[in-house]
């Protein structure tokens, strides 16, 4: 799809383009904030899974005045299926960690560069390259949640935040579970700038309270999530744990949905699309491999 | 299986249709797929279904036997609920039991367990913590165990289970590296020398696990997206993908020669839409099975890669013409054998059985010739057959005939059975008879019979004199004999129909002492002038134009409905192909009247399928003609080239071809286009069909092909070099286990010849499971009732309704769908499948036409919006007289036809507007007195947030925008229609109330609209109806085809007035309304439910006064975490009871409960109680519909047999894949 088709799609890529942002998602957090009010206050924030890093450039905008937070490229997470190679460009006042989220040394460097405090909030917009299998989209997309909450345990202040992408899937309400054990508030945000047929919402957790006996961990990670857990969350029926749900975002602004006019001029977009794996097989195409046929 | 029983509601699965995730053979014989929870056996030689058991509750990703010690499993589920339950239910079929089972986990972590016991004995995590796309074990004993990891890091890891480092984790002997992207599938080979992996990168990449680490991999490229696994063995690698192929490639390592040879052996593309999730091979490596995301199950001859696809000259049969010397001598005495000057070579052939052929030499010699057993006969020598021929032979073989140059015509019996007469050969059901048409460049068509019941003395008689258009060059012809029609296609792209209604010509000429029997053309001969005038046919339609401007190769027919064959014999279907790499089907209805006359039947036989030949004399005497320049040989479905552009109303063909109509002297015929689709980007020479399977016939590049366009496949493909002028494909059987094809390149003749026995590939059936959308859908609707349904012609009586269930379905594929569901059947019923909108279609509507017509709307992307006319009948004509009887019809196959009718004008300024949602009625209802019947009202809503109202026009096919309006300022999601006061209802309450003096009351039309803003609107359009047909009525019943386009754009649009904003308002979701469902409730009240991505449930009761224009909304009651996830379907099953269906995979029952208040309180008087709940397998469960449906009981129930116990609702839940419930209350 090119540029000019995806601005007819898509109002916010195109705001997006015009406003500065290196995606659309920007406008997620914004919108998010805008709601919650998450990032008042805030000093030290983590932003996991950084790649482009708009969710950063929005957190450098909130907090421009607290100078003192740390920006995790999270590039070789073990969640992440991005290739490891690509960092996104520096950010002033952001400090870039490539490092493993599942990794103790990655817990240690950050906490380092907040001298021993930790972090007031934790973001989290990644998502790893869907395949097409919902169950394995959503599990894998819940691993991720479940890995950030886990290195957040490490680094998040009690009384902190968590915002994190999820995937409202068929068993969705098992991770919400998961978090309501660290969370006081665990609320499912929808803004406006996310596509209604998207499948993607954020929670967004709120006074952080381990439980009395947690001990943070590396080794033992919290891993699987079942309904057997919970007396409280059964498959079927009304027991289901369903956290609640609120629209973000400016109600008479912007639809993601809504088909608007198309200006003249298509901007190009600030930071380039992540290259693709598939880049060798494309290259071939456009040299005519596929067609060759032998005599 | 039963689910939650509460207050009486009951839900059960009825069918799944879903993603084939894993396949497995258990021997030659059975197969085993895992298809969403279910674990389905067939018989691989029938293709039955054997067995299918509701193994699991959940997705089942691999199916592995445990004959060995220790098998594998990969747990990736989110759930640890069960997270043996794939290997439990493998245990339980299997004949041996090991005692330990190795299960690889996806965060790279291995548990062996003692199953018997159900305790874990063994555990160990890899040193390398990786989240995994894939694994595989190979080895047999804890010993040897080797897990092959393949990590998100682009790598494969391989590591043993017994050994650990220093932490106690599992260490990585190895790393394959070279991936670009994720692994997505690991192999071994069957020494575990070889690994296979493939990966995001869209390669497959065999490594050696035996040699050093720096031993590159080889790589193969081919696939067109991410591939998701590879079966290695013996010679083949199998790899399939998203791209819906499955390519079987060359299974060699060693590369060091890069040589051109393809490694890709074959592409089968047997799914559409997208995925290929599974595929295996059966134990003695000849059987390939592969599962679809779209539900399908296919299999495939692995022998076939070899058999079906010859690339070599080795394959083929290369023909020399005998010594000169040995055919010109047996001849010579007869015949002056002054040889031309040029040299002497192959000029034509023919097929005449599965092992001889007749060629022709460019001296004029005509010899049989034997290729199995290298024996030929000269068989006929006229020197003014040399340097030019044109032949064909007859079906049955006996007969060849020949065109010369000067115009002759030669017949030839290929065993001497007769002596040497003089083409283009039709079949007739007397064996002894045959039609001969013929036709010289510019000039007439003669169709002449040729009777060989006096063996010593044939005859031959012209039958018709047929005069062409001008510059006609004449390319392929079809007879109908039973019909006398002639069809004739040009190379300019030209259809003709004649219609033989005269009276046969009286002369006949036939010359019996000669050796050849001439009938000469008029230029040659002046003997046919005087019969010119008396048999100059002209004809009765003519079409232009419909292949393009390309030549119509090929025309083939086919009598009565291929759906019914015992009922609408009056009708004929028409295939044409073309050199736009196209075929078109055309249908001719009630032709009844034009049955043969009695005098034409005296040796006509009452059928003749047809065989056209034609002769002509091309300037392009080329070996071999360039065929399609475009690179990819795509079996697009059918992608229309040619249709229109016009941004507004795009009108079907079907309307051009009738509107050419002419009518000559007697009777009109009609010719509707049914179907078109393209293809191949060459040429498609020729429609055949064969044990009545349609097959084309091409060239694509340097291949011939034929596909089988039923199955949508390459059934066989021939590397000879590219088109040839010469060339004939003979087939005796579907799976061309004997066939012959056999073309002329450089003047030699090439043969390939095929006799093997039958059943060769181990099974009869290549499908197992029939395809759904290979996408997500987005819409279902089912064909609501009362419908009328016609049997023989007659409606069957009202009384009689008893329906079957039927629904359309449309979605991101942009295929509109129509499937049956049998009641007992384990499968859907595919009643057609139309590929015509160019994005997803969002929603479907049904609509009662006039007379028998159903109407289909269905809407999406691009704002199309189009129409089409469904006819549908029942199978079997048998009749259904008693109760008894019509209760069948729930489980009587159904025949539809489709048929594109109309498209809706485009209007918007952006052309990626959608039009999101659809709610279609017939306006049947009395307005003054005026016939509104044939007047559909469509309101439509537009991502653009603008509402218009459409009145289709069923007897001019034209939309006319009645009003818009926006309100909303946010894409519209949804639009329903309520109407107040109109006959039907009024009629159904006179009925209930018994209430005869019922008072003249104006009927309302009531629109709500819901959008992304969480609001529901609600909108009266009555006045702007009234208004619209007020002015309608003195404008219709003009011919609008005269106009020009922008003209007929303004016609369409002359009524369009701005319609009242909405007379009510309310917000009810935090953010988008998916779905909505109103109902009358009693007399002036009506709920509206509405369903949100906000978790939540709205339920809105509203009050209307029939005379005034107030409406009144009563209250809101809200249900705010009805699911975890957006809301996506709603259907109000009574006045308290209602459906929904959400992203969660939930379908919950709720029952609105009046509460008990006090008059003080400021609680609401209703609350939400949900009474019933159910799993639906169905991923992305995007659309919801809805049907009452009536059960009878089984055959068990012996005191109630085949009585009517209840009515249920079915709800049929799609997204990808789709299940049926039922639900009784």
């Amino acid at each position: 799809m090119g540029k000019s088709s995806k601005d007819k799609r898509d109002i916010f890529y195109r705001l997006a383009k015009e406003q500065g942002w290196r995606a659309r998602s920007a406008f997620k957090l914004l919108e998010i904030d805008d709601e919650f009010h998450v990032l008042k206050e805030v000093k030290r924030a983590v932003d996991l899974c950084a790649a482009p890093g708009s969710w950063s450039q929005v957190l450098v905008k909130r907090l421009s005045e607290n100078s003192n937070y740390a920006d995790i490229d999270n590039d070789s997470s073990k969640k992440s299926s991005s290739p490891p190679k690509i960092v996104a460009a520096p950010l002033e006042n952001v400090i870039q960690i490539k490092g493993d989220i599942t990794k103790q040394s990655t817990v240690e460097q950050i906490l380092g560069y907040f001298e021993g405090e930790s972090a007031d909030i934790v973001v989290c917009d990644g998502a790893p390259d869907v395949i097409g299998l919902h169950d394995f989209d959503e599990y894998i997309q819940a691993q991720l949640v479940l890995a950030a909450l886990n290195i957040t345990t490490h680094i998040l202040r009690p009384g902190g935040t968590l915002i994190a992408k999820i995937f409202r899937g068929k068993d969705v309400t098992l991770l919400y579970a998961r978090l309501l054990r660290f969370f006081e508030r665990v609320t499912c945000a929808k803004p406006r700038s996310s596509r209604n047929s998207s499948i993607e919402a954020f929670v967004v957790c709120q006074n952080y309270q381990p439980p009395k006996d947690y001990i943070p961990t590396m080794t033992k990670p919290i891993l699987d999530l079942s309904y057997d857990d919970d007396e409280n969350n059964k498959l079927l029926g009304p027991s289901r744990l369903i956290v609640p749900f609120v629209a973000c975002g400016d109600a008479s602004g912007f639809d993601s949905d809504q088909t608007y006019p198309l200006e003249e001029k298509s901007l190009d977009p600030l930071q380039p699309p992540i290259s693709a794996p598939y880049r060798t097989a494309i290259a071939l195409k456009q040299q005519n491999f596929y067609n060759k046929i032998p005599s | 299986m039963k689910s939650i029983q509460k207050n009486h509601i009951e839900i059960d699965k009825k069918l799944y249709v879903g993603p084939v995730t894993s396949l497995c053979f258990h021997n030659d014989k059975v197969l085993l797929a895992g298809h969403g929870p279910y674990l389905k056996a067939f018989y691989v030689p029938t293709g039955d279904l054997l067995d299918s058991l509701l193994a699991l509750e959940d997705w089942i990703l691999d199916v592995q036997w445990l004959y060995d010690s220790i098998a594998e499993q990969i747990d990736e589920r989110i759930s640890e609920k069960n997270p043996l339950s794939s290997s439990s239910s493998s245990t339980s079929i299997k004949k041996e039991t090991p005692k330990e089972i190795a299960i690889a986990f996806a965060h790279n972590f291995i548990e062996i367990w003692d199953h018997t016991s159900s305790t874990c004995l063994y555990s160990v995590e890899c040193q390398e913590h990786c989240i995994l796309y894939s694994a595989r074990f190979f080895g047999d004993t804890r010993e040897n165990l080797v897990l092959a990891s393949g990590t998100v890091f682009n790598q494969v890891h391989l590591w043993n289970v017994m050994c650990r480092d220093k932490d106690g984790y599992g260490v990585v002997y190895k790393k394959l590296v070279g991936h670009e992207g994720v692994i997505f599938g690991i192999r071994f080979n069957k020494d575990g020398t070889s690994v296979v992996s493939v990966s995001d990168d869209r390669t497959i990449r065999v490594w050696r696990t035996d040699l050093d680490d720096n031993m590159k991999p080889r790589v193969l490229f081919g696939h067109m997206a991410r591939i998701w696994d590879c079966l290695i063995f013996d010679d083949y690698l199998i790899s399939i993908s998203e791209d819906t192929t499955c390519r079987v490639w060359r299974n060699r390592f060693d590369d060091k020669d890069e040589d051109d040879d393809v490694d890709c052996l074959a592409c089968w593309e047997g799914h559409v839409g997208k995925n290929v999730w599974s595929v295996a091979v059966n134990p003695s490596k000849k059987i390939v099975a592969t599962g679809g995301q779209d539900s399908g199950i296919r299999l495939w001859s692995l022998s076939s890669v070899t058999k079906n696809k010859i690339d070599s000259e080795n394959d083929l049969i290369k023909v020399e013409l005998p010594p000169i010397e040995q055919y010109i001598q047996p001849l010579a005495r007869n015949s002056d054998h002054k040889l031309p000057h040029t040299h002497e070579h192959a000029r034509n052939c023919v097929i005449v059985d599965y092992s001889t052929i007749v060629m022709a030499s460019n001296y004029g010699y005509i010899i049989r010739f034997n290729y199995q057993k290298n024996e030929w006969r000269t068989l006929f020598h006229d020197p003014e057959l040399a340097s030019y021929n044109m032949m064909t032979s007859s079906q049955c073989g006996r007969v060849v005939c020949c065109g010369s140059i000067y115009g002759q015509l030669i017949v030839l019996s290929v065993t001497n059975e007769f002596e040497v007469f003089e083409i283009f050969i039709e079949e007739t059901n007397d064996p002894n008879v045959l039609y001969i048409i013929s036709h010289a460049v510019h000039n007439d068509i003669y169709l002449l019979a040729l009777d060989l019941n006096n063996i010593t003395k044939p005859t031959l008689e012209i039958l018709y004199k047929i005069s062409v258009p001008p510059c006609f060059l004449l390319l392929s012809v079809a007879f109908s004999a039973r019909y006398n029609l002639l069809f004739c296609g040009s190379r300019e792209s030209e259809l003709a129909i004649y219609h033989l209604s005269r009276s046969p010509s009286p002369f006949t000429k036939s010359d019996r002492d000669g050796k050849s029997f001439l009938v000469s053309d008029k230029d040659n001969s002046n003997d046919n002038d005087n019969h010119e005038n008396s048999h100059n046919i002209s004809t009765i339609l003519y079409l232009s134009k419909t292949h393009g401007k390309q030549a119509i190769t090929s025309i083939a027919l086919k009598i009565g409905d291929e759906l019914t064959p015992q009922k609408q014999e009056d009708t004929l279907y028409v295939f044409t192909t073309g050199r736009d790499g196209g075929y078109i089907k055309y249908r001719l209805k009630d032709l009844s009247a034009l049955l043969s006359q009695p005098q034409q039947q005296k040796k006509a036989s009452e059928r003749a399928d047809s065989l056209g030949l034609e002769i002509n004399k091309s300037e392009n005497n080329d070996d071999t003609k360039k065929s399609g320049e475009t690179l990819d040989h795509d079996y697009d479905d059918n992608s229309d080239e040619y249709e229109e552009t016009s941004k507004i109303n795009e009108k079907s063909k079907i309307f051009s071809a009738s509107s050419l109509k002419e009518e000559n002297v007697e009777r009109a015929l009609s010719m509707e286009q049914v179907y078109r689709a393209k293809i191949t980007k060459g040429w498609l020479e020729k429609v055949v069909f064969v044990d009545n399977e349609l097959l084309l016939l091409g060239f694509y590049r340097k291949r011939f092909f034929v596909y089988n366009e039923e199955k949508k496949f390459e059934m066989f493909s021939v590397a000879c070099g590219g088109a040839h002028r010469v060339w004939h494909f003979r087939a005796a059987d579907k799976r061309m286990d004997k066939s012959t094809f056999v073309f002329i390149r450089k003047e030699k003749i090439y043969v390939y010849s095929r006799q093997a026995s039958a059943s060769s590939e181990g099974f009869d059936e290549c499908k197992l499971q029939n395809n759904y959308h290979g996408r997500e859908a987005r819409a279902l609707e089912y064909l609501p009732y009362p419908i009328k349904l016609f049997e023989g012609g007659k409606e069957i009586a009202k009384k009689n309704l008893i329906s079957p269930v039927i629904f359309a379905t449309g979605g991101e594929d942009s295929l509109l769908r129509l499937f049956q569901y049998i009641p007992g059947e384990k499968e859907l019923r595919n009643l057609c499948s139309i590929k015509k909108h160019a994005s997803a279609i969002r929603s479907i509507q049904w609509s009662q036409g006039i007379e028998k017509v159903l109407l289909l709307f269905s809407c999406g992307a691009s704002e199309e919006l189009r129409c089409w006319k469904v006819e549908m009948s029942l199978a079997k004509s048998e009749q259904l007289s008693n109760r008894q009887e019509f209760l069948k019809m729930v489980s009587e196959p159904v025949c539809i036809n489709c048929l594109e009718w109309s498209r809706c004008p485009t209007i918007s300024e952006i052309p990626e507007t959608r039009i999101m949602d659809i709610s279609v009625f017939p306006i049947n209802f009395q307005h003054r007195h005026q016939n509104t019947s044939g007047l559909h009202f469509v309101a439509a809503v537009y991502s653009d947030s603008v509402l218009r109202i459409w009145i289709f026009d069923e007897t001019t096919r034209h939309f006319y925008l009645l009003g818009d309006a926006t309100f909303h300022n946010k894409c519209i999601l949804q639009v329903k229609h309520l109407v107040i006061g109109d006959q039907q209802s009024k009629k159904e309450e006179e009925e209930n109330n018994e209430c005869e003096n019922s008072v003249e009351e104006e009927w309302r039309i009531i629109l709500f609209t819901c959008a992304t803003d969480g609001r529901i609107a609600i909108w009266d359009v009555s006045k702007s109806v009234q208004n619209f047909l007020n002015t309608f009525s003195q404008s219709t019943k003009n011919p609008l085809s005269s106009y020009s386009f922008n003209d007929l754009i303004s016609k369409l649009l002359q009524y369009k007035k701005p319609l009242d904003q909405p007379t009510m308002v309310y917000k009810a979701h935090q953010s988008g309304v998916n779905c909505m469902e109103v109902r009358s409730v009693g007399r002036d009240k009506f709920i509206v439910i509405t369903g949100g991505d906000d978790n939540a449930v709205a339920v809105a009761m509203l009050y209307t006064s029939r005379r005034g224009n107030d409406l009144v909304v009563m209250d809101v009651y809200n249900m705010l975490d009805a699911h975890p996830s957006s809301i996506q379907g709603v259907h109000i099953i009574n006045d308290t009871t209602f459906v929904t269906s959400s992203l969660d995979q939930r379908l919950n029952v709720w029952k609105l409960v009046k509460k008990k208040i006090t008059p003080d309180s400021k609680e609401k008087d209703y609350a939400f109680k949900l009474v019933a709940s159910e799993f639906v397998n169905v991923r992305d469960p995007s659309a919801m519909g809805a049907t009452q449906y009536v059960s009878i009981s089984s055959d068990k129930d012996q005191a109630h047999k085949g009585e009517v116990i209840a009515s249920k609702t079915q709800i049929a839940v799609t997204g990808i894949g789709i299940e049926l419930f039922e639900i009784r209350v």
